[in-house]
């Protein structure tokens, strides 16, 4: 290498502040495109939503199938435990992205390939020191690394129910669905908005706490179903329904959107699981705070 | 650009790592030595500003003293020791985000990230995934990240770490065309001493977060004395006894004798007392200490110059 040096001097404007750490929620945001299994794995979280559009477009004739009459059928006598089922109620664009199945299956793998990985397989390849020796601090880095993962949710639990919720006013005979709904809707929209930031800064705080990527995974899909499947035991074994709100922390989630949202739900205790979150994000904030020291990135 | 660290000390709790360092980074190549755990780690980390020295000042010479330690961080370029690599990433993905991170528009980072890879050797496997990289690449990779967003300071901490031969040489090159060519001040932490005499004009020997040796090659190992290699004829002339009654001398077989006069002493009285005795010089060299002479006596509390 003893030819002259092709060097030039670099003239530019240096960036600041949000503009310096776009780039890096931009990679986070299309890390799962980068691969034809990521790729393969986001469309397949768009299922549930991509299953209520065939539902809606059934229901509003698009697409014939079924009886003709489901249309009439549901504008009446609808009960309260299948208003998830008719468009003219917002908890019908909510449902598949609150309830445990579909909603939490595909979120957690979505968030437990994307979300729960991000830092800990930086921390695997010493990204962090190359990072952090940049014009960005530990904290602005985590930011980041959370805005990426929350915005690519956010196309699978925001966006999915709002192109939903779009798509029926134009289908519906008049702007009665969306006078209607919009209230509820948005309201609801906003609550799992809220709840994606919440839910994903949780997972972001799950993998910096992490040794490795493969253990941010495992606490991640811990605290999803295993919180539940516990929930589910101890208020199976205690006949308290509302237990499930404050052990189950997707549960939790969806308590607490619906009350926000006035939907519809079960015996539950908004206490709870409000007290749920509240612990769980200060809990995984302070061992994240131990492990985004810059001597964890620089030994 | 210069760097200079007055009175700094550096504490993790109650361990001291380093403690009232004063000393000058100037421009061009300086070699930090020391043994694991003398602080040079910490010294590298404070000029990072990722670690607040409990006391003393630092300051970057083109920088204001004011400057946070994220945007000095945007003017310093640092190579880490350990493998580092971005997930995924291809060469070109890795240099270019970090250029970005460290303040470059998208447009310019791209530009200069096609120029370092290509200076740094690398122009051909830019679109491979740094994963499949090679050590060599790897460093030379990492090099390239830091070359980036063209700092004027470069920390290389152990650059030819895992590089073969060829790659440690274009490596030390490289790095040697950086500080003469182009300008740049290079702080070169390493435990190879050989490095650095290939490419640093001084160096700093640090021992137990102090200073023990600092200054300019060529000084570093005159020694406080000058020590001549010389070769007489007849070879069994008896040079201990002409010249030892007024210099150190040292016989080594065959007509060869060390000699060593004092720093500011004169070598005529050499040349003169043997013409005297009819004995005749072939030749007369004067020998440097290694550096790692002076590492090794600086470290083991023979200190050096300061």
């Amino acid at each position: 290498m003893s030819q002259a040096l092709n060097y030039r001097p670099l003239r530019c404007e240096r960036t600041r502040g949000y503009a310096r750490l776009w780039p890096l929620a931009r990679q986070e945001l299309f890390s799962v495109f980068k691969t034809k299994w990521g790729v393969a794995l986001y469309l397949f979280c768009l299922i549930p939503g991509l299953g209520r559009l065939v539902m809606l477009l059934i229901i509003f004739g698009v697409i014939q199938f079924g009886p003709v009459s489901l249309r009439n059928r549901l504008d009446n006598d609808v009960p309260e435990g299948m208003l998830h089922l008719s468009p003219d109620h917002a908890s019908f664009y909510l449902h598949s992205t609150l309830e445990p199945m579909p909603g939490m299956v595909f979120f957690l793998l979505l968030t437990t390939l994307v979300v729960a990985r991000s830092i800990a397989r930086d921390r695997a390849t010493n990204a962090l020191e190359l990072y952090w020796t940049r014009g960005i601090s530990p904290w602005s880095y985590l930011f980041a690394k959370w805005w990426g993962g929350f915005l690519l949710t956010c196309t699978v639990t925001v966006v999915l129910p709002l192109s939903l919720w779009i798509t029926a006013c134009f289908l519906a005979e008049d702007w009665t669905l969306l006078q209607e709904t919009y209230a509820q809707f948005f309201v609801g929209l906003f609550g799992v908005a809220a709840l994606t930031a919440l839910w994903t800064l949780i997972g972001t705080f799950v993998s910096a706490s992490a040794s490795s990527a493969n253990a941010a995974m495992v606490i991640w899909c811990v605290l999803l179903v295993g919180t539940r499947a516990l929930g589910g035991i101890l208020s199976g074994i205690l006949r308290e329904p509302e237990l499930m709100s404050c052990l189950s922390f997707w549960d939790a989630g969806g308590v607490i959107v619906r009350a926000m949202a006035d939907l519809p739900q079960p015996r539950h205790w908004l206490g709870g699981a409000l007290a749920t979150f509240a612990v769980l994000f200060v809990a995984t904030l302070l061992i994240a705070r131990s492990r985004m020291r810059v001597q964890e990135a620089l030994k | 650009m210069s760097v200079h660290l007055q009175n700094v000390s550096i504490r993790y709790g109650e361990h001291v790592a380093v403690e009232d360092l004063t000393v000058t980074f100037e421009r061009g190549a300086v070699g930090l030595l020391g043994r694991n755990g003398a602080g040079k780690s910490s010294v590298l980390k404070a000029l990072l500003g990722l670690v607040q020295p409990s006391g003393g000042t630092m300051r970057f010479s083109d920088l204001p003293p004011s400057a946070s330690p994220a945007e000095i961080r945007a003017h310093v370029g640092y190579m880490p020791e350990r493998d580092a690599h971005l997930p995924q990433a291809t060469g070109f993905d890795m240099v270019s985000l970090l250029g970005m991170l460290s303040g470059l528009p998208r447009r310019d980072a791209w530009r200069r990230a096609h120029e370092v890879l290509y200076l740094v050797g690398l122009e051909e496997q830019r679109y491979r995934p740094v994963s499949s990289y090679s050590a060599g690449m790897r460093q030379k990779a990492k090099l390239a990240a830091a070359l980036v967003h063209d700092p004027q300071v470069l920390f290389l901490d152990e650059p030819t770490n895992g590089l073969d031969p060829d790659g440690r040489r274009e490596m030390l090159e490289l790095v040697r065309q950086l500080s003469e060519e182009l300008g740049k001040s290079v702080v070169f932490s390493t435990h190879i001493l050989q490095d650095v005499e290939s490419v640093c004009d001084s160096a700093v020997v640090m021992e137990r977060g102090r200073v023990v040796a600092n200054g300019l090659l060529r000084d570093l190992t005159a020694g406080a004395e000058r020590e001549y290699h010389v070769r007489v004829e007849p070879a069994d002339a008896d040079v201990v006894a002409l010249l030892g009654g007024a210099l150190r001398v040292e016989p080594r077989g065959d007509g060869r004798f060390a000699i060593w006069i004092a720093d500011d002493g004169d070598t005529n009285p050499v040349f003169a007392g043997l013409a005297a005795a009819g004995v005749e010089v072939r030749s007369f060299v004067r020998q440097r200490r290694s550096l790692e002479q002076v590492f090794l006596s600086a470290v083991r509390g023979g200190g050096g110059r300061t």
